[in-house]
């Protein structure tokens, strides 16, 4: 029998939980979406969606994970059909793993360059040559052969590809950190990695902060209006007042879909995590804390670099860069070419990335590893080398289709995007609605130690489902024909949905295949016996 | 209408788009929504990690238990 793992402390689980949840999106993400949104006044959508929507979530997925745990169950399958009392919630369950794997095949490779983005910085391989005119060609062609979006086949064509070799080096450190386990490998990474990457921000952000008017032929580039292109508030339209982007409901929807992809909700990593806690220990404030800190990094560091930065060397023309990886790979490198001292400032802001990828990477790997545990009854080793089979073929296939990164694109828009909320709503139905709503405030409230809101109820019973609800019917109406059309066109799209379809055919077999262990040793989640090795449920 | 004194200072109506405004640099609403922000992110994260640092073994302080019905049957 598998024996039971559990956090070392309780900040360590903490930093874990909010290194699962920061991420590119907050450094990249949610500072192009504030400034096309509304500026500052995008934070008043965006804070009211954290307070009703995000964190209501977290805590929901904390408790169920935790309630879970106690039962000796750390996978999301299992966890479902305890909190589900049936069999077709364990198979819902596969979402959980499904999720976090597919995710782990590319988000590794995105981690890979951002480690090799650092090390050219650091070693002087970007070189964007002398001609400021051509600096954004330049950034843009050596994005295109790093990645290989030019052709397919990145690693067939007769020499070793840094790309390749930096894929090799953070998939390698990915799966030894797992392999460590909970405690000595994930939180002993991440108590080290958090404050590192504060570190490294922090010296970019005084740097950026810092700058004045770099350019003297363009005196309107300087640091404050960098900082007013992001926080001005301001309308959707030319013309319109600040408030219209705040009565729009693209800026709510917005608003929330950047809270709900910077918390990790729906990611099956939350609850896999908080099944490691003890019975007794606190979600409510540690949830919060997780979450103030994820805030913290977005806020307070990704909203005052990035956009400013891009601004001050670029102009508007720059700073509206659309897309996470146009900013972050073609245009920041751009903004060091000009910025003093670019090669070390790059290095810190790309070796930030690569920590903020990898704890985030690491959260990825961890529910997987614990399902074939106790699912499958296997050990450490066995289910590390299983999971890291799957997970290399998974994303060798995304690395050698790396033509206009189709692979990647399509697997971040179907599991990446549409799973992730199809996840989020199946979790919110099950505990506000088949778990109970009155039950689960119940067992978020052992050993809290902060009062859950009344508030919490309604908003988890109501206005969550509603909204996740709403926003999968606005995809299908919206974009779910323009996507199948996509889909039509490339063969290579198609072939990444059969990958898709085909492992999550393999993982509902594994669940069938568990659900049978579990019931032949009397430990069937459906029902809400103990497992013989479970904490008592005594006090 | 467009000769009288406006009801609001102008950042707060008529300003235009984000261009034009970041060209005069950080406006009063900019400074307001950036500090009010950063603030608030400063303050939750600082409450929950006092109260985190404050009680660093959980088990101590502990509620009572709670009544969980955990004989449930399909």
């Amino acid at each position: 029998m598998v024996s039971r793992e559990h956090w070392g402390s309780r900040v360590g689980m903490i930093l874990a939980v909010a290194g699962s949840a920061v991420g590119l999106g907050n450094f990249l993400r949610f500072p192009g979406q504030a400034a096309s949104n509304g500026g500052g006044a995008f934070m008043i959508p965006y804070f009211c969606a954290l307070i009703c929507l995000g964190i209501p979530i977290c805590w929901a997925e904390w408790t169920m994970g935790k309630y879970g745990g106690r039962f000796g169950f750390n996978s999301c399958p299992a966890i479902f059909g305890v909190l589900g009392r049936h069999s077709i919630w364990r198979y819902l369950g596969v979402l959980g793993l499904l999720v976090p794997i597919v995710i782990y095949m590319y988000y590794v490779l995105i981690e890979s360059w951002c480690l090799g983005y650092a090390f050219s910085f650091l070693s002087g391989r970007i070189n964007l040559g002398a001609d400021p005119n051509l600096y954004a060609a330049e950034s843009a062609k050596y994005f295109a052969e790093f990645v290989g979006s030019q052709q397919d086949g990145l690693m067939l064509d007769g020499r070793i590809h840094i790309s390749v070799v930096f894929w090799l080096i953070v998939f390698s450190v990915n799966f030894l950190l797992i392999y460590r386990g909970v405690a000595k490998g994930i939180e002993f990474f991440c108590k080290y990695a958090m404050p590192v990457m504060a570190f490294c921000a922090f010296a970019v952000l005084i740097r950026v902060l810092t700058l004045g008017t770099p350019n003297p032929d363009h005196p309107e580039l300087n640091v404050l209006s960098g900082l007013g292109f992001m926080w001005n508030p301001h309308g959707l339209k030319e013309g319109e007042a600040w408030y219209s982007a705040v009565l729009s409901p693209q800026t709510w929807m917005a608003a929330a879909g950047q809270i709900f992809f910077s918390l990790s909700v729906g990611f099956g990593v939350i609850i896999n995590y908080a099944s490691y806690l003890r019975r007794k220990d606190d979600v409510v404030l540690s949830g919060l804390t997780a979450t103030s800190t994820n805030e913290f990094f977005e806020v307070c560091l990704g909203g005052l670099i990035t956009i400013p930065a891009a601004f001050i060397f670029l102009g508007a023309a720059g700073a509206s860069t659309s897309g996470t990886f146009d900013l972050g790979f073609k245009t920041l490198p751009v903004v060091f070419q000009y910025m003093p001292g670019g090669q070390v400032f790059g290095f810190l802001w790309f070796f930030m990335l690569f920590l903020a990828a990898i704890t985030s990477s690491l959260s990825m790997l961890q529910p997987a590893v614990a399902f074939l545990e106790e699912g499958l009854n296997l050990g450490r080793k066995a289910s590390v080398a299983i999971l890291g089979l799957i997970t290399a073929l998974g994303s060798f296939f995304v690395i050698f289709f790396s033509h206009n990164l189709t692979a990647l694109n399509t697997m971040d828009d179907w599991v990446g995007t549409v799973a992730v909320v199809l996840l989020a709503t199946v979790q919110v139905i099950l505990f506000a609605w088949v778990f109970g709503v009155d039950r689960g405030y119940a067992a978020a409230m052992e050993g809290a130690e902060l009062r859950l809101p009344r508030l919490f109820k309604f908003m988890i019973k109501y206005v969550a489902p509603l909204y996740l609800l709403f926003v999968l019917v606005m995809w299908c109406w919206q974009d779910l024909a323009g996507k199948i059309e996509t889909l039509r066109k490339s063969n290579v799209a198609m072939l990444t949905i059969g990958v898709i379809l085909v492992l999550t055919v393999f993982l509902l077999l594994l669940i069938n295949i568990a659900g049978r262990r579990w019931q032949a040793e009397t430990r069937d989640p459906r029902t809400h016996d103990a497992p013989p090795h479970a904490p008592s449920l005594e006090a | 209408m467009s000769a009288q004194a406006p009801l609001f200072p102008s950042w707060c109506l008529g300003q235009t788009s984000a261009v034009e405004q970041a060209a005069s640099g950080l406006t009063t609403g900019g400074w307001i929504f950036m500090i009010a922000s950063i603030c608030f992110v400063l303050a939750l994260a600082g409450f929950c990690y006092a109260r985190v640092l404050r009680r660093p073994a959980a088990a101590e302080h502990m509620k009572a238990p709670l009544e969980i019905d955990t004989q449930d049957r399909e």
